[in-house]
């Protein structure tokens, strides 16, 4: 475990690792890495999937920041590591020689309340790593949501980690006051640009390929000013079995068909080749537009998709303005219901302009970029990151693209950003205001300044006009633009197009608008992009396989599917695929499928009213409820109840539950009537033990992928 | 010890409760695996099917399993039945079935239930019969069954072991460790060689593999929902003594709050957001009228004459909550309720 560094022998590496599915976790790691640094630590903050458990013996102490989500589960970014964890061939003491804490982040409002940092804490005592410190969770109930918790388990696990660890004689730990030296760093490319200047490596080929490619290594650094060569970030690892699960989808989904239907045919373009051609550069941007440029950002496993259609589904005079937006992409791909699509939405130039006036960039900001890595000799080679995870530049990337495209200047600060900006500013009003805004004992201010109104970080900025920041270190104020996930609503027929080559998906998307205290009307980033989103735009997107199970999707088996408000998108995608399958083969009838709809009003928000008509779609029954239409309240929950007979039939004739919607208290109101349901209308006969048979019943049923949840 | 129970065998109605303490054959369980040729030919598929009972009968896909993108649950079927070619033959279903996929079929079968193929020709040519044999079965008339051990489950043989050895200096050496072998317990010799000295441990089979590659779908897992017990369900969480929340301290709405203090707050903003507003028309600042703020004028400032610092200096009552910082003299011109400095 002893180390070099600057020719002194050094034993103190501290590992940070996360699981985070929302940033949550990631800022907790980040926060526990800038204090084990502190605290003279040689520290490497990591995502879990990037790291291999035999990694762990290399530190001096571990520590691990794990959300738990959806029903119990591991975020995605951990859960490759923590099925490696799992295997029983592992030796009981393999990590014996391991310190290690964890810190789950959960919400006690489920009854797999962090599950998953338990589990981990768990698997990895069995394994003979050592508590060094009593676990800590957090709660998203909690008065003051995870900083409730982290702040002062923070604080002990420092003071307990400088007893455990002492610092030699001579050395403290490095004050609150100075701030740690920046990690990820811009610079200016010397050379002129001349044929594609590679400033991202070998992406540049990545992006003309829309099929799939297999492996898309991070880009070794081209560094031209003369800092230490050969510095390379971990590559990106392959997946073998997203291209056995293309290839397999590809002969399982038809896209043509011979039947006539009644499905409204939009005029298509026939810049379909668009898709198939290569995808970076300049494509044909209005000039004038204030549309974010189409310029694509190199992601692997990533394809081209063109906006066909934008058409809200809402009245004009709703309040909630619901859009079906229809893409078209090459029919090289496919997809299946339950299936999500990744956008990565984009800054709107104008703002970008804003931001590079108010902090001087002008002169720099259209000038190609490269990434650098801090000085080798302060961490080791290979846990060097040049660049932030999730960050995907475009080719050539300037400063300004990296601020339309990658970074998040809209998001809302966190606390630590206060704490990077108070020492970029020489006004001691506007220094003393944001580190109070540091300041646990006032996080009330910080919360009503920040998250109550939604205050983003542009306009924190505007506020305090005196802060200037260094363009070098965008990277590491503004947080990456992550992607948001939208289920496909579309499925069967509704794939067809008629332009040659192309097939269509389509998605259904709540625009999130909204008012605060704040005189600006507050817009999510993604809404915003989409709701604008012209005609015809070209964009860059991922697929992410959806979990609604390969039974779900035949017609051979009966299906109740419980879909309120934009659930109903991967309803709409189940119900036209199993009656596509009719089309081929006419002695097939689709089993019976019914519908449970809810909504807030029948005549605002009654999605594809009109389609569930359709004789061909073979919807047995629709059942809807809407919540203010009446006097007391109605929900999908009390329609299902009301329904037992009928839905108890279809369970005992060996039917699939499919419930989609908003997590939190839907998806358990609508378990728990199902659960109702069963007992009563199965009796003792069935379930002699009572619920305790049912809840046992369920869970095989769950485990069947009989009863499927895809809540967001 | 397990209740006597009528089912009723009427044909609108299949029980679906199960005792898991008899295999009872009336609860028999099924799964098809259906090689890929057989989806293009659905008539094959119905006519299978219609065989079958549907309450108790899953399909999955021959090939998704041999891929790794279905995970079977443990232990539940009487009857797994490879199903036929679209060709009539075996020969995809037999390409399709690795090594891998035995270990998943196994682990799905029940004590006692049987693997088939459909034209019945299961483990009858040496291929088959060696891969059923290593999965744990044995064969019996038609197919290979999976024998009831009251022990450990059956589990493949794994006999690669790569040459590398990792050095690493992390304490005294694992002797031994315990691999389960076809119901028996086994002690493996792990000390391949030892630097004098220095004790390590041999990670040579299980870390000297790259975290992520395609043979670790070949490796078992533990199934997760053993680790936490009912005490851990239990126990209750750790809050550290500072962390209570405290009197006095306001108190945020939950997410999804139904309790009514989400609407609360957002209907206190709103008054006060109206509030400011209303106070802005008196000062003339109405959309799309242009005004000077000149603060010497008396009742153009609120009452801590911070109002142009920005939110983070303002006082509550300010007209001016909810817009950016500006200099005083600055034209504040308010357009479309949009701020335009």
């Amino acid at each position: 475990m002893a180390v070099d560094v600057q020719g002194q022998r050094h034993n103190r590496k501290a590992l940070i690792l996360y699981g985070s599915e929302t940033g949550n976790s990631q800022d907790v790691a980040e926060e526990l890495g800038r204090m084990a640094e502190r605290l003279h630590f040689i520290t490497r903050v990591s995502e879990m999937d990037l790291v291999e458990i035999n990694a762990l013996l290399d530190y001096t102490v571990v520590l691990f920041a794990v959300s738990t989500t959806g029903q119990g589960e591991f975020p995605q970014n951990a859960k490759k590591f923590w099925k490696s964890l799992l295997r029983k061939r592992l030796p009981p003491d393999c990590l014996s020689h391991v310190a290690f804490t964890t810190f789950g982040l959960g919400d006690s409002s489920y009854p797999q309340f962090n599950f998953a940092a338990r589990k981990l804490h768990k698997r990895l005592e069995q394994l003979g790593a050592k508590e060094v410190y009593p676990r800590g969770e957090a709660d998203e109930q909690h008065d003051q949501g995870i900083d409730g918790t982290f702040l002062s388990w923070s604080a002990d696990i420092r003071k307990h980690l400088l007893s455990l660890y002492p610092l030699p004689d001579g050395v403290t730990p490095i004050p609150q006051e100075v701030l740690l030296p920046p990690k990820l760093i811009l610079a200016l490319q010397e050379k002129v640009p001349g044929p594609p200047q590679v400033s991202t490596g070998s992406q540049i080929h990545q992006a003309n390929q829309i099929h799939h490619p297999a492996v898309s290594p991070q880009p070794a650094i081209n560094d031209s000013s003369g800092q230490s060569p050969g510095v390379q970030s971990k590559p990106e690892t392959p997946e073998p079995s997203k291209q056995a699960a293309n290839q397999i989808k590809m002969e399982r989904t038809p896209s043509r068909s011979i039947y006539d239907f009644p499905i409204p045919v939009e005029e298509e373009p026939v810049i379909c080749n668009q898709l198939r051609e290569k995808f970076d550069g300049e494509p044909h941007d209005d000039p004038d537009s204030t549309f974010p440029p189409s310029k694509a950002i190199v992601l692997s496993n990533s394809f081209n998709v063109l906006m066909l259609e934008n058409k809200r589904m809402t009245p004009e005079n709703h309040w909630q303005d619901v859009r079906q937006l229809t893409f078209g992409l090459s029919d090289e791909e496919a997809y299946d219901p339950g299936d999500v699509i990744n956008i990565m939405p984009k800054n709107f130039p104008e703002d970008v302009q804003t931001l590079i006036d108010l902090m001087d960039w002008n002169k720099v900001a259209d000038i190609p970029v490269t990434f650098v890595a801090s000085p080798p000799d302060f961490y080791l080679a290979d846990n060097l990151l040049s660049k932030a995870p999730g960050l995907f530049p475009t080719p050539n990337s300037t400063l300004r693209d990296l601020l339309i495209h990658n970074l998040d200047i809209t998001a809302i600060p966190k606390r630590y950003f206060f704490e990077l900006i108070a020492h970029n500013t020489d006004d001691p009003m506007h220094k003393e205001r944001l580190l109070e805004f540091t300041n646990p004992a006032l996080s009330d201010e910080f919360y009503d300044y920040t998250s109550r109104p939604r205050r983003g970080i542009l306009e924190v900025l505007q506020d305090f006009p005196s802060v200037k920041l260094p363009w070098q270190q965008a990277t590491q104020f503004f947080p990456v633009i992550r992607p948001r996930k939208f289920s496909i609503s579309s499925g069967g027929t509704l794939k067809t197009s008629s332009t040659p080559g192309m097939i269509k998906f389509q998605l259904l998307v709540a625009i999130v608008k909204y008012k605060t205290v704040l005189k600006k009307v507050r817009q999510g980033l993604c809404s915003r992009y989409l709701a604008a989103m012209p005609k015809n735009t070209p964009l860059k997107v991922t697929l992410t396989d959806g979990s609604l199970g390969f039974e779900a999707t035949k017609a051979y088996k009966p299906l109740i599917l419980i879909g309120p408000g934009t659930g109903v998108a991967p309803c709409r995608a189940l119900i036209w695929e199993r009656a596509s399958e009719a089309l081929f083969d006419t002695k097939i009838a689709t089993e019976e499928t019914i519908l449970f709809y809810g909504g807030r009003n029948k005549r605002a928000d009654y999605f594809y009213a009109h389609e569930w008509k359709f004789h061909h779609l073979a919807l047995t029954h629709v059942f809807t409820a809407f919540s203010r239409d009446q006097k007391e309240k109605i929900y999908v929950q009390d329609i299902i109840r009301r329904e037992k007979k009928e839905v108890w039939r279809m369970i005992a004739k060996g039917g699939i539950i499919v419930v989609c919607g908003s997590s939190g208290k839907m998806p358990k109101a609508v378990r728990e009537a199902i659960l109702w349901v069963m007992l009563e209308e199965g009796g003792v006969e069935k379930f002699p033990k009572g619920r305790e048979d049912v809840e046992a019943e369920l869970k095989k049923m769950e485990k069947r992928k009989h009863y499927v949840q895809e809540t967001w | 010890m397990a209740p006597s129970v009528t089912i009723d065998n009427d044909s609108d109605f299949t029980p679906i409760a199960s005792f898991p303490t008899k295999a009872s054959s009336y609860n028999a369980r099924t799964l098809l695996l259906a090689p890929p040729s057989i989806s293009s030919h659905e008539e094959s598929l119905r006519n299978v099917l219609a065989s079958h009972d549907r309450a108790v009968t899953d399909l999955q896909m021959l090939d998704r399993l041999s891929a790794g993108l279905v995970t079977l649950p443990d232990s539940t079927y009487d009857l797994i039945l490879i199903l036929t070619d679209a060709d009539g033959t075996r020969t995809e279903s037999a390409q399709l079935l690795g090594r891998d996929v035995f270990g998943r079929m196994v682990q799905a079968l029940k004590a006692g239930g049987k693997l088939e193929a459909q034209d019945g020709s299961f483990g009858q040519n040496a291929t088959e019969h060696r891969e059923s044999i290593l999965a744990g079965l044995v064969l019996e008339s038609g197919g290979m069954v999976k024998p009831d051990y009251s022990a450990s489950e059956a589990v493949p043989l794994r006999l690669r072991r790569k040459d590398k050895s990792v050095v690493s200096n992390a304490g005294p050496a694992v002797a031994t460790a315990t691999v389960s072998l076809n119901g028996k317990r086994k002690s493996v010799d792990m000390v391949t060689s030892k630097p004098a000295g220095v004790g390590f441990v041999d990670f040579s089979d299980d870390f000297g593999d790259p975290m992520i590659t395609g043979e670790d779908d070949d490796d078992e897992l533990i199934d997760e929902d053993t680790l936490l017990t009912e005490e851990d369900l239990n126990r209750p969480v750790n809050i550290p003594p500072e962390c209570a929340p405290r009197v006095g301290k306001r108190r945020r709405a939950c997410k999804d709050c139904t309790c009514g203090l989400a609407e609360k707050i957002a209907a206190e903003d709103e008054t006060t957001r109206a509030n400011a507003d209303a106070q802005l028309q008196t000062l003339k600042l109405g959309a799309d009228d242009l005004a000077e703020v000149d603060f010497t004028v008396q009742g153009k400032v609120g009452s801590c004459g911070n109002c142009s610092l920005g939110d983070a200096f303002r006082c509550d009552g300010c007209p001016y909550i909810g817009m950016p910082a500006f200099k005083p003299g600055e034209e504040v011109r308010l357009l479309n309720n949009d701020v335009q400095l």
